[in-house]
């Protein structure tokens, strides 16, 4: 009995082990990512949720185009001084700033449709352009301002180096021209200046406002550099 | 009468002999029966432990082969969920009293070792899996707080519903976190929900005060909330790798 049983187990013993052999390996982040884990299913699933536009919303939207289509477009009313200045290492040609800055603020599609002429003055002014270093933009306000984007600190409009330059990931993927991003830059910290604080996209495809962030995400909309009808207003002026 | 009676005493005895004899050999019959029973049981019993054997081990290498190759989760929680139900049929690797003495023999012997070896690698495995698996039963969980999360596009009239409802999921959620070994991730769904309710909250108050401002703001920091989900992915994520890289480790020795 005990040779038939010696030959069982042998025989069982090794078909055992043969059957078994698998290299296990540290798993790779890669693999990983390729499961469907639960929580990224239920996400996927979920739309981004946005809110139908209550009808008073409307109502105050379609006022304020209407006002500001009612500003002078042409004549001045309003006139305001800049300087302009550098902080850290330009490596950027400091007159195509200048040049380039002065147009959009004074642009027909601009802040200028609120009939404000901005000039630039050898120093001082209502407000101090700035075309900073990137490294540089955080000594403004370290808790407010980031090497990555450009930034507004008071009477500073400061635009980032790096951005001027370069533009950003966002925009250059959305197929905007670096020129429209520095109309863009220059308007949204002007806004800043001028008063306003950031706004969102809502509805999704339609052009951004300027004071969208569209440096960082477009959120759905198209970019567009220029204030909307609904931005024509200036709490700091009080127009 | 004497001859009579003298053969009928003789005729007696060869039948007592003859009896016990017959006696004899269905008793030894029974035995060698009852051996043949016993050895044909005893290799069953011995082919049955060899496939204990066999399939733990085969199922340690499926949890591994199903992590490694990108399986479903399903599939690899499935193979975890066989391999501790197959560990805990040897887990003490002892046979049957009415076998044991057999291990004097080499094949049974040598299984014995291997199952004590198999036993003394699986342990180390067995946290990590109870963790595996643990851990998929809270993602499941969680997955049916953040699939109930409003989404697509909300009337300004629904918001005071969606409130509701996002308070009832946070206290979900709260009792949930409670029990659980992975602070990073419910902090993360708790944040997610807090920002969806924070911002509906703004939403209601906006259209209640016609606050234009308020609300543009309310509807981006809603925005802002849903990409926080991206956050929680990215915990989920982060987990299960650490946990499968454990599992592999332990499992590593088994292969």
């Amino acid at each position: 009995m005990c040779k038939m049983c010696s030959f069982a187990y042998t025989a069982v013993a090794v078909s055992s082990l043969a059957a078994s052999q698998v290299t296990a390996s540290p798993v790779s982040t890669q693999k990983t990512s390729r499961i469907e884990l639960p929580i990224a299913a239920a996400v996927k699933k979920i739309e981004k949720p946005t809110v139908v536009e209550p009808d008073w919303l409307k109502q105050q939207r379609a006022a304020l185009a209407a006002a500001a289509s009612q500003r002078p477009r042409s004549g001045v009313s309003r006139s305001v001084t800049y300087s302009v200045t550098t902080r850290g290492n330009i490596t950027a040609s400091l007159a195509e700033f200048k040049t380039q800055a002065n147009q959009t603020l004074n642009s027909s599609n601009g802040w200028a449709r609120l009939g404000i002429s901005f000039s630039e003055v050898a120093s001082g002014g209502d407000f101090i352009l700035v075309l900073s270093e990137a490294s540089q933009v955080p000594s403004f306000s370290p808790a407010g301002c980031s090497s990555d984007w450009s930034c507004n600190v008071g009477n500073y409009v400061i635009i980032n180096q790096d951005r001027w330059l370069y533009a950003s990931d966002a925009w250059n993927s959305s197929g905007g021209s670096l020129r429209d991003y520095r109309h863009m830059v220059v308007n949204h910290e002007t806004g800043h200046w001028l008063g306003h604080g950031h706004t969102y996209c809502q509805v999704a495809g339609q052009p951004a406002t300027v004071m969208q962030q569209q440096s960082i995400n477009l959120q759905g909309c198209t970019f567009n550099p220029w204030p909307k009808d609904n931005e024509l207003h200036s709490p700091r002026l009080g127009i | 009468m004497m001859d009579k009676s003298m053969n009928s005493t003789k005729s007696p005895s060869k039948k007592t002999l003859f009896t016990k004899k017959k006696v004899l050999l269905i008793i030894g019959a029974a035995v060698v029966i009852i051996l043949a029973l016993y050895a044909w049981l005893s290799i069953s019993y011995w082919n049955a432990y060899a496939d204990d054997l066999k399939s733990t081990k085969l199922a340690s290498s499926q949890v591994s082969k199903k992590i490694t190759t990108g399986s479903s989760l399903d599939e690899i929680i499935s193979s975890s969920k066989d391999l501790k139900e197959d560990s805990d049929k040897i887990s003490d690797c002892q046979p049957k009293w009415y076998y044991s003495w057999q291990t004097i023999f080499s094949g049974p012997k040598k299984q014995l070792a291997d199952c004590r070896d198999l036993v003394g690698n699986l342990s180390q495995a067995q946290s990590p899996l109870d963790d595996l698996i643990n851990f998929e039963d809270y993602q499941q969980k969680l997955a049916n707080i953040v699939s109930s999360l409003p989404d697509g596009q909300l009337k300004a009239t629904d918001l005071a519903g969606h409130q509701k409802a996002l308070q009832g999921l946070e206290k979900e959620l709260e009792s949930l976190a409670k029990n659980s070994d992975y602070p990073e991730i419910s902090k993360a769904a708790a944040d997610t929900l807090k920002g969806y309710g924070t911002s509906i909250a703004g939403l209601i108050e906006a259209d209640k005060k016609k606050d234009m401002a308020g609300f543009e703001k309310s509807a981006g920091d809603l925005s802002n909330a849903h990409k926080k989900l991206q956050a929680l992915n990215a915990e989920e994520s982060k987990t299960y790798t650490k946990l499968f890289d454990t599992l592999l480790k332990k499992l590593k020795p088994l292969s």
